[in-house]
């Protein structure tokens, strides 16, 4: 069976091969060879065009260096808020993050345990003082838990947008710094060590 | 505009989703079949035997509908912010206007001279439990050593 479905696919194969060798032109090593299509009147502008591309392939593998990937930026801001923040030197805004959510998580299990705790009383009581006082004092601390889960995803959700903005700022200002550093120093750190020009 | 909105729309929504409940089976606001004991008033004791080896105190109370009452817990403490102790169940007699009951030394050797806050409330009992409504005025009972 798998006999017949491929002896087909071997002719298909063969003649199409066939057909591009037909088409095929010979290589043009003059045309390969010609500098003045890539506007080089000589020597000295290819040494020029090639000293400008290592340049930039410099710039580029320095920026690759000490750039901040953005998923892996996000994802730990999505883990711990504050750690996106922190690793593109936002250390005051991180920390007030970081900050804001730990105080809202940690008020909103405290709540949350002090409502389970009198909610468990209240399904537990059989005189209807404590039926009506367990509940009013389960239901008021399940409400403040809820806001703090509410303002906790709100505090989340503004990490995961800052972290957005200020990561590709970070990088933004990463690139203007190595073009200024490229440029105005004759002595370069560069991805293979230090670099002195005259 | 409003799309910025809806993620905390969405979180409202999320979090207004899991609220409690009041499923309490004895909860009258959860199970409208289930009636409050109503209140017990006009509870008063009246010691006899004073001065005995078997003081005893005698309460009378007024009757509970009996719809709603099946019997009474009786509670004793020995200060009023003190915290009480259920001294007996009694039953609701039906077709009465008072209820009585007697807290007397023969059976309870803590019935001795000194002083004495009593309360009462009245129950009723489902087949989810007991139901215990309200605890009644406190009443002071002086029992006299001589």
């Amino acid at each position: 069976m798998r006999y017949y479905f491929m002896k087909p696919m071997l002719m298909l194969l063969l003649l199409l091969l066939c057909f591009g060798l037909c088409d095929a032109k010979p290589f043009d090593i003059q045309a390969f060879s010609d500098t003045t299509q890539y506007n080089w009147q000589d020597y000295r502008d290819r040494a020029s065009y090639r000293e400008d591309l290592l340049l930039r392939q410099n710039r580029l593998q320095l920026y690759e260096l000490e750039s901040v990937p953005f998923n892996a930026n996000l994802l730990k801001s999505a883990v711990v808020p504050g750690w996106g923040q922190f690793a593109t030197k936002h250390d005051t805004k991180a920390t007030v993050i970081l900050s804001l959510e730990l105080v809202t998580v940690i008020g909103a299990v405290y709540f949350h345990n002090q409502a389970k705790n009198n909610y468990d009383k209240y399904f537990e009581a059989d005189q209807i003082d404590d039926i009506n006082n367990y509940w009013g004092k389960a239901e008021k601390p399940y409400h403040y838990s809820l806001m703090l889960v509410g303002l906790a995803s709100v505090i989340w959700g503004y990490n995961i947008y800052d972290v957005v903005i200020s990561t590709n700022e970070y990088n933004a200002k990463l690139w203007d710094d190595i073009m200024q550093r490229q440029g105005s120093s004759p002595l370069q750190i560069t991805p293979n060590g230090l670099e002195l020009r005259f | 505009m409003i799309r910025k909105f809806i993620p905390l729309i969405l979180i409202l929504l999320a979090l207004g989703a899991c609220d409690i409940k009041r499923d309490n089976p004895l909860d009258p606001y959860h199970n409208h079949s289930i009636v409050k004991p109503g209140d017990v008033t006009g509870l008063h004791g009246i010691v006899r035997n004073a001065g005995t080896l078997t003081p005893y105190i005698e309460f009378h109370w007024n009757s509970n509908d009996s719809a709603d009452t099946d019997g009474y817990y009786l509670y004793r403490s020995l200060g009023y912010y003190n915290s009480f102790a259920v001294v007996d169940t009694i039953l609701h007699i039906s077709g009465t206007s008072l209820q009585s009951y007697e807290h007397s030394a023969a059976n309870d050797p803590s019935v001795a001279p000194g002083d004495y806050w009593y309360c009462i409330s009245a129950f009723k009992d489902y087949p989810q439990g007991r139901l215990e409504g309200r605890l009644s005025s406190l009443h002071l009972v002086r029992i006299l050593s001589q």
